[in-house]
């Protein structure tokens, strides 16, 4: 492990943690999955997954050790990071967006329809949730095929980070009923309540990639570039 | 004129009135303690948060909360302030359970007794959970 490699993951841990809090208090919003999925492709996965292991250990100083928080965070984060860098090397088939997508719109079509078992006054705003998704989810599709390539690869990130935002709270669904000993009865309930943070981080993981994976990348590159030329180990990231 | 307007004010006065014991009708206050908060649904419809708003609007309470991810978050009830520090937390119980398929408390989550009823730690926080006529809500300020 290069010093310049700790000194980056150094300071874009302490980003991913600024960032976490300052959005902690705006329902729905955050931007902890384009920041890590942007660096973990510029920087390589060994930077990105350790970047990822020291903001899941790091954050419990500010939101406190629950221990199913803190499995989830270090099972879900650094392999979160680990398929972005990998993706970011070797990019998956073309026909694995197109797939994702198609997957991810079938799926939040039927749920829309046939309905979720969740609270009444919550209902409606589920079932917009889930038909935004839809939209969504059919907009990246069409940005995938119609647009150039730079655009296309932050589509095909978009449809990354959205699938990785479902399975993370798939992830607490398995995760936290184990650890706290919930009956089937109670983890289906924990199951249905977890779709009210679920969607609209999703969408907002969609969104917040397809917007600023590009200039996002082009900042960390620039900063991969200067710290290559200015450094004496070399200046290259290889994993 | 003055007539006229002394009678509108007068209507005024008298549906304002009507309004708030509309606000407050829809729950009404068992038990109020430093650590403990019990009301009972009066009538069906609305969260258990706009009950406790429609009661802090009316004075018979005091209320503060933030917007999570799960809805609002209560933090203070009659001015005592979950201390965070100390793990403190203001815990929702309540005696509605399942409605229309859908479980808005359960007994895993925790119990707690009250007026030899049982009530179980709510599945959804106060924006989520409905008012059912004649159910028993309880906000008790617990530590983990």
């Amino acid at each position: 492990m290069k010093p310049r490699e700790i000194a980056c993951s150094a300071v874009m841990t302490a980003l991913l943690i600024a960032a976490q809090y300052a959005l902690g208090f705006v329902s729905g919003v955050e931007l902890v999955t384009v920041l890590l999925l942007t660096f973990s492709r510029v920087f390589g996965a060994r930077c990105g997954v350790m970047t990822a292991v020291a903001f899941s250990l790091l954050r419990c100083l500010i939101y406190g050790f629950f221990p199913n928080v803190l499995l989830l965070y270090l099972v879900y984060y650094p392999a979160f990071a680990a398929i972005s860098g990998i993706t970011g090397k070797k990019p998956l088939p073309p026909v694995s967006c197109p797939i994702m997508l198609l997957c991810m719109a079938a799926l939040s079509l039927w749920l829309a329809v046939s309905g979720l078992p969740v609270s009444a006054i919550y209902a409606p705003r589920v079932k917009a949730l889930l038909w935004v998704i839809f939209g969504i989810s059919l907009f990246l599709l069409a940005v995938y095929f119609l647009s150039k390539k730079d655009v296309r690869e932050a589509a095909s990130a978009a449809s990354l980070a959205a699938v990785m935002t479902v399975l993370f709270t798939l992830l607490d669904d398995i995760i936290t009923p184990l650890t706290m000993g919930y009956s089937p009865e109670a983890a289906a309930g924990y199951f249905y309540g977890g779709f009210l943070a679920m969607l609209p981080q999703t969408v907002c993981a969609a969104l917040s990639v397809l917007l600023l994976y590009l200039p996002l990348k082009k900042a960390f590159t620039a900063a991969l570039r200067y710290g290559g030329k200015n450094s004496t180990d070399g200046g290259s990231y290889e994993n | 004129m003055k007539r006229i307007t002394s009678i509108l004010i007068a209507i005024l006065i008298f549906t304002s009135l009507c309004g708030c014991g509309a606000e407050t009708a829809g729950a009404k206050v068992v038990e109020s303690s430093e650590k403990l908060l019990v009301i009972e649904a009066a009538e069906d419809g609305g969260s258990l948060e706009d009950a406790l708003n429609a009661l802090a609007d009316a004075g018979e309470i005091t209320l503060v909360s933030s917007e999570s991810e799960y809805g609002a978050f209560i933090t203070s009830v009659n001015g005592r302030e979950a201390d965070a520090a100390a793990n403190e937390y203001w815990a929702i119980y309540t005696t509605l359970g399942e409605l229309d398929g859908v479980a808005y408390s359960s007994s895993e989550y925790g119990t707690f007794e009250y007026g030899g009823k049982t009530l179980s730690s709510a599945s959804y926080g106060a924006s989520g959970l409905p008012m059912s006529k004649g159910e028993l809500y309880i906000l008790a300020l617990e530590s983990y």
